[in-house]
């Protein structure tokens, strides 16, 4: 018997792997594509949608066909959802919509290449954050990257070719650290159990069978530093820094909101479930290391011209404090992480479109139409109460504060160096801004900037949306 | 007497065919007996799998396996692919190869295994030497003489069956004689795998083009390089302990040392047919690991898997590569034939992108799991820290091999369009959905 639930299921996981797929085959004109692509991501929003409010969606019974276990060599997909994952979803299925529409009005080199793997790619994040097993996990996330890079240099000129180096070296290197703990835990099990029977929740049982001591320190030592290396936080902070510099359009919204949300998932489930024993002699480590990250992040704001590259800066910012979150709080305390990630992202990727609006030559905001969204992520920019970015910042404190004093300074200096940094730059933006303004409206430009600042007004007003549907 | 052994001694009579059928002068019937006779032995091995394995000892010790089964379906694949040469020489040597490889791979007999290798490298040296220059052609004779004189050497030490009971019978007295034959064994494995010649060898086979190339690495590389590996498998488990750990420590240490070595140089090259002949070397080389495992069988499945995943990425890449090459303007001298290869032919452009994916090892490809369950036996053995280095320093090659991918997709005016032919757009889908399958779905295989 087949239900509506199993349906929606379907289609949320395949529905945009497919349409990807077809783009890539068929061949049709760019206008005919775009209309489609716009029509299918508002598709796929609305299922998202509905995945999250009105269907109570498991994957238990359908994916059992997939589901091989107690035996060698195979691969498990497993999948795993809860309200959170559900909620990081229609997030990403939100930023295809918006893609999709400022891309109605907007040319660039291969584009039909570009829609079809910006689907694949909505896809593949997908699985991993729905993926409960560990190999699921690693190739999603795997591909994930080879995407983003092959997206990265079928728009971009020959100015990508370093970045993409860089982006190519640091994800290699991450690659190969995860291989290898996977590897450490694949020769733990041996022959008797399958080797990729692992699920995420039981890995904490697997790292306690290895005995051997140095073993277990380099799994937990390879899976940390392939972590912090895909974080892109300070030591290998350039190749994250890179991306956004070039400023090529889908790519850096995919990487100022896509991104973020895929690895705070990734390490939601690896650092919580394997690192809550093991972590504690490497707590005061990892806490320095991001300390400094914010602060070396917060500095490159203000050495940074560029609007895009203080963007990139101020994500990096936000990155490392919300990983300081992730390694001192408890499962149950995920709430206060959720609303800042989705608020940070939403602002960078917010300002990002707004500045999209025009031509690739001009880099800042000078001459830019005036509208209520730029001011807007200005002020929220600025701890602007009504927003939701200020409403997370104040109960991370709270939390922080709560915590762990140094942490709570940690996070309130970076945030300082932010403020001044970034303000009066942005302040004197928006007043040419209005100066200068021109109007002609064209409703696919302002959409997206208008619609994530509508957002954030309403997770400020409401913030409570998502802490109720987190619990 | 069962179809498994009419199979295999069918190879005699192909071989007779073969001989009879290149006296006639019509080139036509030629073809067609070559061709139909090919695809008989081939749906022979094919359908060989769901037989019993046997073994023979009328005449030559057969061991027929899945592997020599699966050398069918790839050889037939080879065959089928290179049908439309334009050299005749090509395509009589893909068809002499098929069944001199296959004996070489069943064989356990120390005299015929030399005989076919030579028989091979002969083969080889007659479809590559056609478009060689000739200083270039006597380096690589050079070459193949010494593999060839390392293993007379070996046939002559063991001028007895490589069957491995025989060596319980070994006397003290000969221990000498047993460790200096291993010696040149390993010697030659190393030669042809990764040594110095490797590379030398690989960059002059890379001035060749079309199916010498191939040719040389399927049969050349894996085919020999399965078999010695099996044999000195054999050999090294009725070893002293002394013996086996002094070997097994050498190797230890070179392999990863010879696959950092490989990918650094391969970096330093500007042409990108030596870059990925390099990666490839480095690739290679990694097979000397799995002497290390001193339990002979257990290894062989996943050696086949890893060995045959380096050779559809081969196969792929360096079609690709002529393909392209020879369809630039020879008026526009470039460097990389691959540039803005999307705006000319968009499935080569997808079967590339799979294709070097595959030898780099990303998840979802068969290269992945191939070297997945390859490295894991050797971490099961407690060898940590030479994967780490392997691991590590196979990220050197990322950035460049992003770069060739980046230069796919640039706007090059003045390139026309690429235009494959049928037969050859369909092998490069085949071996790409192959890529995939077992990317996904690797229980497939074993």
């Amino acid at each position: 018997m087949i239900k509506i639930n199993h349906i929606v299921e379907y289609l949320q996981l395949f529905f945009p792997l497919i349409f990807g797929l077809i783009l890539l085959a068929v061949s049709i004109s760019e206008k005919a594509v775009k209309k489609m692509a716009l029509v299918v991501s508002l598709g796929i929003f609305a299922l998202s949608f509905g995945a999250l409010f009105f269907f109570n969606l498991t994957y238990d019974e359908v994916f059992n066909w997939i589901i091989v276990s107690n035996q060698e060599k195979t691969f498990d997909f497993l999948l795993f959802r809860t309200r959170l994952t559900d909620l990081l979803i229609l997030s990403t299925s939100t930023a295809l919509l918006l893609i999709c529409v400022r891309l109605y009005n907007f040319s660039t080199k291969n584009l039909k290449l570009v829609i079809a793997l910006l689907f694949i790619q909505f896809s593949i994040t997908q699985f991993t954050i729905l993926s409960d097993s560990l190999i699921l996990l690693f190739s999603c996330f795997e591909l994930f990257g080879i995407l983003l890079m092959l997206m990265f240099v079928a728009v971009g000129e020959k100015e990508v070719l370093r970045p993409v180096k860089l982006f190519m070296f640091f994800w290699g290197a991450s690659s190969a650290l995860i291989f290898f703990s996977i590897l450490i835990l694949a020769s733990v099990l041996g022959e008797s159990k399958g080797v990729f029977d692992v699920t995420v929740s039981s890995i904490p049982v697997l790292v306690e069978e290895i005995t051997y001591f140095t073993h277990k320190e380099l799994f937990l030592g390879c899976l940390l530093g392939a972590l912090l290396v895909r974080g892109s936080i300070f030591p290998f902070h350039s190749w994250g820094l890179q991306f956004i510099k070039t400023n090529i359009f889908p790519i850096n919204i995919l990487y100022s909101w896509f991104y973020p949300q895929l690895i705070f998932c990734v390490f939601y489930k690896l650092i919580t479930e394997v690192f809550r024993n093991d972590m504690a002699r490497y707590e005061s480590l990892v806490y320095y290391l991001i300390f400094f990250s914010c602060l070396y992040h917060a500095v490159l704001i203000i050495r940074e011209e560029k609007i895009h590259a203080k963007i990139g800066c101020f994500i990096g910012v936000c990155n490392s404090i919300l990983y300081l979150l992730l390694f001192s709080m408890k499962v149950d305390e995920i709430k206060y992480s959720i609303l800042f990630l989705l608020s940070y992202t939403l602002l960078a990727s917010g300002v990002l479109f707004s500045e999209n609006q025009e031509e690739k030559s001009v880099k800042s905001f000078e001459g830019t139409r005036y509208s209520f969204s730029h001011i807007y992520l200005f002020l929220s920019t600025m701890f602007f109460p009504v927003s939701s970015f200020f409403i997370s910042i104040i109960s991370i404190y709270s939390f922080f504060l709560d915590k762990n004093n140094a942490l709570g300074l940690i996070s309130i200096f970076s945030f300082l160096f932010v403020l001044a940094s970034i303000v009066p730059f942005l302040y004197q933006n928006a007043f040419v801004t209005i100066q200068n303004g021109t109007d002609k409206f064209n409703i696919f430009v302002r959409l997206p900037a208008a619609v994530i600042s509508l957002i954030m007004l309403l997770l400020g007003l409401y913030p409570h949306i998502i802490m109720e549907l987190i619990l | 007497m069962n179809l498994g052994y009419i199979s295999a001694h069918f190879i005699y009579i192909y071989l007779a065919l073969i001989a009879i059928v290149l006296w006639y002068k019509d080139s036509k019937i030629k073809e067609v007996v070559l061709l139909s006779s090919s695809l008989v032995i081939a749906t022979l091995l094919l359908s060989g799998i769901y037989f019993e394995t046997f073994t023979s000892d009328r005449f030559v010790d057969f061991n027929i396996s899945n592997y020599s089964r699966l050398m069918g379906i790839l050889t037939l694949f080879v065959v089928i692919f290179y049908r439309s040469e334009k050299y005749f020489l090509d395509r009589v040597a893909n068809f002499l190869l098929l069944p001199i490889s296959y004996i070489f791979v069943t064989t356990e007999d120390a005299f015929i295994l030399l005989g076919s290798a030579i028989a091979t490298k002969s083969i080889l040296l007659s479809s590559v030497s056609k478009n060689l220059p000739m200083n270039q052609l006597r380096k690589y004779k050079i070459i193949e003489m010494i593999s060839i004189g390392f293993l007379l050497l070996f046939a002559v030490f063991f001028s007895i069956s490589v069957k491995s009971p025989v060596f319980v019978d070994i006397e003290v007295e000969n221990y000498q004689l047993y460790s200096l034959a291993m010696i040149f064994l390993v010697v030659t494995i190393i030669e042809i795998s990764s040594g110095i010649f490797m590379g030398l060898k690989s960059h002059i086979l890379s001035d060749s083009t079309g199916p010498a190339r191939s040719l040389y690495f399927f049969y050349g590389i894996v085919v020999v390089l399965y078999k010695l590996i099996l044999v000195i498998n054999n050999l090294l488990i009725e070893a002293e302990p002394e013996f086996q750990r002094s070997i097994v420590s050498f190797i230890k240490y070179y392999a990863p040392i010879n696959f950092f070595m490989h990918n650094f140089l391969a970096i330093n090259q500007s042409d990108i047919k030596k870059f990925f002949n390099r990666i490839i070397s480095s690739l290679l080389g990694l097979v000397l690991l799995s002497v290390i495992v001193v339990k002979s069988g257990s290894i062989k499945a996943e050696l086949i898997y890893y060995l045959i995943s380096i050779l559809i990425s081969y196969i792929l890449i360096s079609e690709i590569y002529d393909l392209a090459k020879n369809s630039t303007d020879a008026s526009i001298i470039n460097e990389n034939p691959f540039e803005a290869l999307y705006r000319r032919n968009k499935i080569a452009t997808v079967v590339f992108i799979l294709a070097v994916l595959n030898l780099v090892g990303i998840p979802f490809t068969y290269g992945f799991s191939s070297k997945f369950f390859f490295l894991l036996n050797y971490f099961q053995e407690g060898y940590i820290y030479p994967m780490l280095v392997i691991l590590l320093s196979s990220v050197f090659v990322l950035p460049d091999v992003m770069k060739v991918i980046s230069s796919l997709f640039s706007i090059n005016k003045e390139s026309m369009v690429l235009n494959f032919g049928m037969n050859k757009t369909l092998f490069l889908i085949l071996f790409s959905i192959l890529i995939v399958i077992f990317g996904v779905y690797p229980k497939i295989y074993f």
